[in-house]
């Protein structure tokens, strides 16, 4: 549920309000670029998915039901925008002849880009497991709000997390020596 | 032995478990070096990806989240990705076409184009103020019902030409979509500040969208056809748009 000052937000800005609707992008705003950066990768589409998902959002204000708050609202939101632009990027790219794939290979990985590598391995989950990872380790989430996003039980959350970490691990392991 | 903590391993390792969960989990991991070798993994992945990953957000500079808000409502004020009105235009032409009256289809298609053409030169470019006047989410109640009305006229005249070859009804699905999105706006339009002549309009035309947006694929559009007829509702939105565009929309839309 809503705060009460969130609450009043919504009234108004359902109400045509766009000066209440700014203050609720001005709240969300960063947090939601966060959630589509860690889809998409990159700060273009991080920019457009998180600008359309308040567009979205407030297109649908009239059958937000308030049972979740806004943030958690939105935050799916962004999410399913976040996910079809990772899709429709990866289809582009696999049909593109990746020249630049092959200079980065010929020069070899960056080896101090831990970021670089934490996001690949992150691409390479399944989308659920990476879903879950995002929210609940990088946006710090809780094991109940995942679930509300995502729409599945608590439990299904936590097993999801457990095999998404477990691979992550697997595929970072090398980067340990790095950290500690 | 108690059974296996993996389900709530990453709760521990956040800290997040009440302490008498978290007391359970510290004697079972005591205990089994399975649920032990876990939680080092699930701790050692939280690792790497906490000091792997700052906020995407920090890097951009305040200058872009000041913007950020702005950009939102320009988007607000256009189409998301494609125009469907158009789209319907264009239609119009097509179904014209299917009729094969070539002098017909001619002008039609000519007043598709203009029609389409019309809609296309008023979306801005991105960051662009949505209207002519420039005024972006900041619009007036006048200008958002100019625009409304006008997107319910190119639609109502659509549905009113829609003709299929062959006697098959013809395909509204389009137009359906369409006027859900009208329906939306219209509810949203009760919110402002509107004069009660045009606020009626707005719930006759809301009447009629919502009839059009269940009009299935089997039924007569007839029906809807005809409400706009009876209604004069092509009538009484020229009407109300000549108001606004005189600019005397400023002493009855306040």
């Amino acid at each position: 549920m809503p705060d009460a000052d969130e609450r009043q937000l919504i009234s108004r800005a359902r109400t045509g309000s766009h000066e209440a609707f700014r203050m609720l992008v001005e709240r969300h705003m960063k947090h939601a670029y966060n959630v589509a950066f860690s889809f998409v990768g990159n700060h273009e589409d991080a920019s457009d998915v998180a600008q359309e998902a308040f567009v979205r959002a407030y297109r649908g204000l009239p059958s937000f039901r308030e049972e979740a708050g806004f943030g958690t609202w939105l935050h799916r939101i962004v999410m399913n925008l976040a996910m079809n632009r990772a899709k429709r990027n990866r289809v582009r790219s696999a049909r593109e002849v990746d020249t630049a794939g092959e200079e980065r290979a010929a020069e070899g990985p960056p080896a101090d880009d831990i970021r670089e590598h934490v996001e690949r391995a992150l691409h390479e989950l399944p989308t659920l497991q990476r879903a879950v990872v995002i929210l609940r380790t990088i946006d710090g989430l809780s094991t109940k709000q995942v679930s509300t996003i995502l729409r599945c039980s608590e439990g299904t959350v936590k097993t999801h997390l457990f095999r998404g970490l477990k691979k992550m691990r697997a595929s970072l392991g090398y980067l340990q020596e790095n950290l500690s | 032995m108690s059974r296996h903590v993996r389900h709530l391993l990453d709760e521990y390792a956040a800290g997040e478990l009440t302490p008498e969960a978290a007391r359970s989990c510290d004697e079972h991991i005591a205990g089994c070096p399975s649920c032990r070798a876990d939680l080092r993994e699930i701790r050692e992945a939280r690792a790497v990806l906490h000091r792997g990953l700052t906020l995407p957000s920090e890097e951009r500079d305040e200058e872009f989240w000041r913007a950020f808000a702005s950009s939102v409502e320009a988007r607000l004020g256009t189409p998301a990705r494609r125009n469907p009105f158009a789209d319907a235009a264009a239609r119009m032409a097509a179904f014209i076409h299917a009729n094969r009256r070539p002098l017909l289809a001619g002008s039609g298609a000519l007043a598709a184009a203009a029609l389409a053409a019309f809609f296309w030169l008023r979306i801005p470019a991105p960051g662009e103020p949505a209207l002519a006047g420039g005024t972006g989410i900041a619009d007036t109640a006048a200008a958002k019902l100019h625009d409304y009305l006008q997107r319910s006229k190119v639609l109502l005249i659509g549905v009113e030409n829609a003709r299929s070859a062959g006697g098959a009804p013809p395909d509204l699905s389009l137009e359906r979509r369409q006027s859900r999105a009208l329906v939306t706006e219209a509810r949203l339009l009760r919110g402002e500040p509107l004069d009660a002549r045009s606020a009626r309009l707005v719930r006759e035309l809301e009447k009629i969208m919502i009839q059009l947006s269940n009009t299935d694929e089997r039924r007569d559009v007839e029906i809807v056809r005809t409400g706009v007829r009876q209604n004069n509702l092509l009538f009484k939105i020229r009407m109300t748009e000549s108001v606004l565009e005189s600019g005397s929309a400023e002493r009855t839309i306040p």
